[in-house]
C-alpha cells in the first residue's frame, strides 16, 4: 500500500466510525442518553471552548501532570544515575523498582487521596509515582548499556572521567530517555487524570467523574475527546523533539 | 633476509642506520604475562612474551583465534595492566594511555551521536587543542583518508568502510608516533579491505610511525609488515617466532602478493599456524 493512501484510509475509517455512531444515535439504534452522539459532543466541546468553562479544568490537569512529570523526572534520573554508578545502591534499589514497574501503579491512587487529600498534591503524587519508575529504568538502563567499545575509544584517546561522562555516558542515557519520553509524558497525564477522577473538584478527570455521576453522556464524550486531542498534540510535539534530538540515529 | 625464518625477536626498521645497535626500542615487552581472574578461576591468557620493535617498524602479530593477540595490544596501549613482566615505550614504562599512542579497534567505535568532523576532532579536543586548530586538523585528516564531503554525516549514515576510514582519521588526528591496530579491517568486505590496506600503508609505512597490527589474515600481515610475529595457541601463549618480510618498500599491495618471497613466507606462516591450531585443539 502506498504511503499516501494510508493516512487517507485512516481518516476515512475514523470518519466512517463516527458517521455510523451518529446514524445509530439518530435512528434510535443506540440510546442517546447512554451513548450521546458525535455531533452533540462536538457542539458541547465548541461551546465549552467558546465560554472558556473548560479552561480551569484543563489547566488543573496540566499543572498536576506537569509537576508530576518534572519531579518524577528529577527523582527518577537521580535514583537511576546513583543506581547505575554506585553498585551496592543499584543492587539495593533495582528489585524494588522492578516490583513497582510490574504492578499497575494507579491502584495506589486512593492511597494518595487518603494521605494527601483531594487537592492537587495527591494528583502530583500519583503522576510522580508513575513517572519516577519509568525514568529510573531509562537512566539506569542507559548507563548499564553504555557500549564498552566507546568507553575504550574515549579512554584510548586520553579521555578523563569527565570526558567519558560528557562524550559517552550522558548521550547514551539521553538516547534512552528520549526513546521513552512519550510513554513518560503519557503516564504523567494518566496519573493526573486518574487522581482527579477518583476525588477532586477540578480537572479533566473531575469532569469525567461528574459526567458519569450525573449520567451526562455528552459531557463524558466531550471530555474524552478533549483528553484524546490533548494527548495527540502532546505526542506529536514530543515526536518532533525526539526526532530532532536523535537525528544521529537515522541512517 | 632472503630466507624468512625464525630470528631474534627484535624487529629493526626496514633499513637500519649504522648506529642502530644499542638504541632503545620504541616498544619493548619483557616477560609480559596476563592472567585473568574470572568466575571460572584464573585464566592465563598470555604466558610470557618478549618483543622489541624499533622506531618506524611495521610489525604484524598473527596467531590462532583466542591466542591473546588483542589482549597483548590492549596491554601495549595501556588500557589493561600486565600481571607479569614490563612494557616500555622509548624506555619509559607504560602506566596508562600514552599520548604518543593511537589505537584502532576491530569495531569502528565512533561516537554515534557525533558527526564525522566532531569524531575526528575528538582526540585533539581531549588533548586541549584549540577549536580552530583541531577543526583544521580534523578536516585535513578527513580529506587524507578520502572522506572529504562527509564531515557533517553521522556514523549511522556511513558504510562500514567509510566508518573505518573515519576511525583511522580519528586516530591519526592525534598524530601518534605509535599506531596500534586490532584487526581494523576484519569486518569489511574483501574489496574495501584491499583499498583500505593500501591507504593505510601509504599513510603510515615508511618509517614515520611505528605500527603494531594484530590480524588473523596472514596474507595481510605479510603484505603490509616489515616483520610478522606468530603467537602460539592459548592459554599462556607466547611468541613462537618473528619472521622478517624481505619485500622492498614502497609496496604495491596487489603486485606484492605474487612475489616469491611473499608466497614463501605466507606458506611457512600457514604451516606454523596450522600446527598451533592443532596444538590448541589438543589442550
Amino acid at each position: 500500500m502506498s504511503g499516501r493512501l494510508l493516512p487517507v484510509l485512516r481518516a476515512a475509517l475514523l470518519f466512517g466510525l463516527l458517521a455510523a455512531w451518529e446514524w445509530a444515535a439518530r435512528s434510535g439504534a443506540l440510546d442517546v442518553r447512554t451513548f450521546s452522539a458525535p455531533t452533540a459532543a462536538g457542539r458541547l466541546v465548541l461551546e465549552q471552548l467558546r465560554s472558556g468553562s473548560v479552561v480551569p479544568h484543563f489547566l488543573a490537569t496540566l499543572q498536576a501532570a506537569g509537576w508530576g512529570l518534572v519531579l518524577g523526572f528529577l527523582a527518577g534520573a537521580a535514583l537511576g544515575w546513583l543506581a547505575g554508578t554506585v553498585r551496592w545502591f543499584g543492587r539495593l534499589v533495582e528489585p524494588v523498582m522492578l516490583v513497582l514497574n510490574a504492578i499497575p501503579r494507579v491502584v495506589l491512587a486512593p492511597v494518595f487521596i487518603l494521605w494527601l487529600g483531594i487537592g492537587i498534591a495527591s494528583k502530583v503524587a500519583l503522576s510522580f509515582f508513575l513517572v519516577v519508575v519509568l525514568v529510573f529504568f531509562a537512566v539506569y538502563g542507559g548507563l548499564r548499556e553504555v557500549n564498552p567499545a566507546l568507553v575504550d575509544r574515549v579512554q584510548s584517546l586520553g579521555g578523563s572521567r569527565w570526558d567519558l561522562l560528557r562524550e559517552v555516558q550522558v548521550p547514551s542515557v539521553l538516547a534512552w530517555v528520549f526513546s521513552s519520553l512519550r510513554v513518560t509524558v503519557g503516564f504523567a497525564f494518566t496519573g493526573a487524570v486518574v487522581g482527579e477522577f477518583i476525588a477532586s473538584s477540578r480537572g479533566l478527570g473531575y469532569l469525567l467523574n461528574l459526567a458519569q455521576n450525573t449520567y451526562n453522556a455528552t459531557l463524558l464524550m466531550a471530555t474524552v475527546a478533549q483528553i484524546l486531542a490533548t494527548v495527540l498534540v502532546l505526542f506529536a510535539a514530543l515526536e518532533w523533539v525526539e526526532r530532532r534530538a536523535t537525528r544521529w540515529k537515522q541512517g | 633476509m632472503r630466507t624468512p625464518g625464525a630470528v631474534a625477536p627484535v624487529v629493526p626498521r626496514p633499513e637500519p642506520p649504522p648506529a642502530a645497535a644499542g638504541r632503545v626500542p620504541r616498544i619493548r615487552l619483557e616477560g609480559v604475562g596476563k592472567t585473568f581472574h574470572g568466575s571460572g578461576g584464573p585464566y592465563p591468557a598470555i604466558g610470557h612474551v618478549d618483543l622489541a620493535v624499533e622506531a618506524g617498524a611495521f610489525v604484524a602479530i598473527v596467531g590462532p583465534s583466542g591466542c591473546g593477540k588483542s589482549t597483548l595490544l590492549r596491554l601495549v596501549a595501556g588500557l589493561d595492566r600486565p600481571t607479569a613482566g614490563r612494557i616500555t615505550l622509548d624506555g619509559r614504562p607504560v602506566t596508562g594511555v600514552s599520548p604518543t599512542v593511537g589505537i584502532m579497534f576491530q569495531q569502528d567505535a565512533l561516537l554515534p551521536w557525533r558527526t564525522v568532523l566532531e569524531n575526528v576532532a575528538l582526540g585533539p579536543r581531549i588533548r586541549g587543542v584549540s577549536r580552530p586548530e583541531r577543526l583544521r586538523r580534523a578536516r585535513a585528516w578527513i580529506e587524507r583518508v578520502g572522506l572529504g564531503g562527509f564531515e557533517a554525516r553521522y556514523p549511522a549514515q556511513l558504510s562500514g568502510g567509510m566508518r573505518q576510514r573515519a576511525a583511522l582519521a580519528q586516530v591519526l588526528a592525534c598524530e601518534p608516533e605509535i599506531l596500534l591496530m586490532d584487526e581494523p579491517f576484519a569486518h569489511l568486505d574483501a574489496q574495501t579491505r584491499r583499498i583500505l590496506e593500501a591507504d593505510l600503508l601509504a599513510l603510515c609505512a615508511g618509517g614515520s610511525r611505528t605500527v603494531l597490527l594484530v590480524t588473523h589474515d596472514l596474507d595481510e600481515a605479510v603484505a603490509m609488515a616489515d616483520a610478522v610475529a606468530l603467537m602460539t595457541a592459548g592459554p599462556a601463549s607466547r611468541i613462537r617466532a618473528v619472521h622478517r618480510v624481505g619485500l622492498p618498500r614502497p609496496r604495491d599491495l596487489n603486485r606484492v602478493r605474487s612475489e616469491p618471497a611473499f608466497t614463501h613466507l605466507s606458506r611457512l606462516l600457514w604451516e606454523h599456524l596450522w600446527e598451533e591450531v592443532g596444538r590448541g585443539r589438543e589442550r
